[in-house]
């Protein structure tokens, strides 16, 4: 089974630029020579917890795969100072974790494409009830997902917390065509009868909400670096 | 080699079922008056060979109360991934809390696994604690948020001048730690040990005061320009009697 790193960076005040011009010029051929894969997406995040931050996410074979690669990176004498030319750090907080690909992600899968996903890109960690983590799934891919996607959403990936993050916990990856799309439903879903009714379900079956909060990022995809559907995890 | 902390959530009123179900699946039973257990050898987490918790504490004090912790050490984070996947989906398992669990409440609300690596101001200190037992008494756990790229600075800085102060005045150092896979990184997290409360606020006062310590932060300050140590949170620990860790974490001197 892949793995997934997440990795989520606290940007210094007008420093987003030199971040920008580092991974989209001077990263790809160190990771490329060290063994590290081309990120699966990278973002901008303009809300969210952090915000204005950059997040990058990483598929890896396994563990070990992902340790090796990263013992040659650190290790490259080319690689490039954590300061700008200023002598400034560009980033003040790294926030790292690993995910799993979710059972249900099969479910809400799109069309293999290799065509770039632009638009405004929602990442939603939700914190989940402990012990109920198969329900939440089939509640996401049943009932919240499959209406978000009517409502304009492409569904890039579901993930399960592993280690980094609170436990048990469910990570989507979302695409909209634009912000006022995304806007408008998240307004529809929070008044959608069948969301309503599995929540209230939810509550009496466990006595308290299975959905306890999420932390939700808006973020820009990176130009350079664009996702493709399913961020590429079912084409091989 | 790599230590993971993973810091639970536990419901009101469920940290004695907490506390008793960590001594039935790590250490093969009920814990008795004197902290005593059967073993981890006849503890199902033995079976899939998870390795015996280097530290077992609930939360005296400290953000979130209700807090549960354990550490486990391991070769690498893969031989973590696989002893865990194995043992979570053991029938061993879901028999074993199914046999002894005596609450049908919910007992642990969330779990928040962080992946750590020993940093370089415990191996500043740790000569200091050779081949010693267990360490009981009052246990705290600091979370320094370091500023970004001042790694090396903040070692320096509590391997050398605060945590021997803090030795001389009665603490054991468990370990010090750099955060690797989790939140807010650069992070460092020391676990200290004191002999009683009083021990521990007494060196603590002094810590403040102290000229040595005040003029090294200063000129980290400066070098910095700006905090070396961001924030610092801290938990006030009980050490589980039948988990008491030893110093240095076990770890050679």
């Amino acid at each position: 089974m892949s793995i997934y790193e997440f990795r989520r960076y606290d940007v210094a005040p007008g420093r987003m630029g030199d971040l920008h011009t580092r991974m989209r010029d001077v990263v790809p051929p160190l990771f490329a020579r060290n063994g590290l894969p081309r990120p699966a997406a990278i973002w901008e995040s303009f809300a969210g917890p952090g915000s204005p931050g950059y997040i990058y996410m990483l598929r890896w074979p396994d563990m070990r795969a992902r340790e090796a690669a990263f013992d040659r990176q650190y290790a490259d004498t080319d690689r490039p100072s954590t300061r700008n030319a200023d002598g400034q750090e560009i980033t003040t907080r790294i926030h790292l974790s690993f995910l799993r690909p979710a059972e249900c992600w099969n479910e809400v899968r799109e069309p293999a494409s290799a065509a770039p996903v632009m638009g405004v890109h929602e990442i939603v960690i939700h914190r989940l009830a402990n012990q109920r983590l198969g329900e939440a799934q089939a509640a996401l891919a049943k009932v919240d997902l499959p209406f978000l996607k009517a409502q304009g959403a492409r569904i890039l990936g579901v993930f399960e917390s592993w280690v980094g993050l609170q436990r048990p916990g469910l990570v989507t990856v979302m695409a909209w065509p634009d912000l006022a799309t995304r806007d408008a439903a998240f307004a529809a879903h929070l008044a959608h009868p069948e969301a309503i009714a599995a929540r209230t379900a939810e509550v009496a079956k466990g006595g308290r909400p299975l959905f306890a909060a999420a932390d939700i990022f808006l973020m820009r995809p990176a130009d350079y670096n664009p996702p493709v559907a399913n961020l590429g995890h079912f084409s091989g | 080699m790599v230590y993971e902390i993973r810091f639970y959530e536990v419901a009101a009123g469920q940290m004695a079922e907490e506390l008793r179900r960590m001594a039935i699946l790590a250490y093969g039973g009920e814990a008795d008056a004197a902290g005593r257990t059967p073993g981890y050898d006849k503890s199902c987490m033995a079976l899939y060979k998870v390795p015996p918790m280097v530290g077992v504490w609930s939360a005296r004090a400290g953000q979130g109360l209700g807090r549960f912790f354990y550490m486990c050490r391991y070769d690498d984070v893969a031989t973590r991934d696989k002893v865990w996947t194995d043992f979570w989906s053991s029938p061993e398992l879901a028999a074993t809390i199914a046999a002894t669990t005596k609450t049908k409440a919910q007992v642990v609300e969330h779990t928040f696994p962080i992946m750590m690596r020993p940093n370089a101001a415990w191996a500043s200190v740790r000569k200091q604690f050779p081949g010693s037992g267990p360490v009981g008494g009052v246990h705290e756990l600091w979370l320094d948020r370091v500023a970004f790229g001042e790694g090396a600075r903040a070692h320096h800085l509590l391997g050398e001048i605060d945590l021997p102060f803090l030795c001389r005045r009665g603490a054991t150092v468990l370990g010090s730690f750099d955060v690797w896979i989790g939140p807010d990184i650069p992070t460092t997290m020391t676990f200290l040990a004191w002999p009683d409360d009083a021990a521990r606020l007494a060196g603590l006062a002094a810590l403040e005061t102290d000229k040595v310590s005040l003029a090294a932060r200063r000129e980290a300050q400066a070098a910095c320009k700006g905090l070396l140590i961001e924030k610092r949170e801290s938990f006030l620990l009980a050490p589980a009697p039948y988990a008491l860790p030893l110093a240095n974490f076990g770890e050679p001197a």
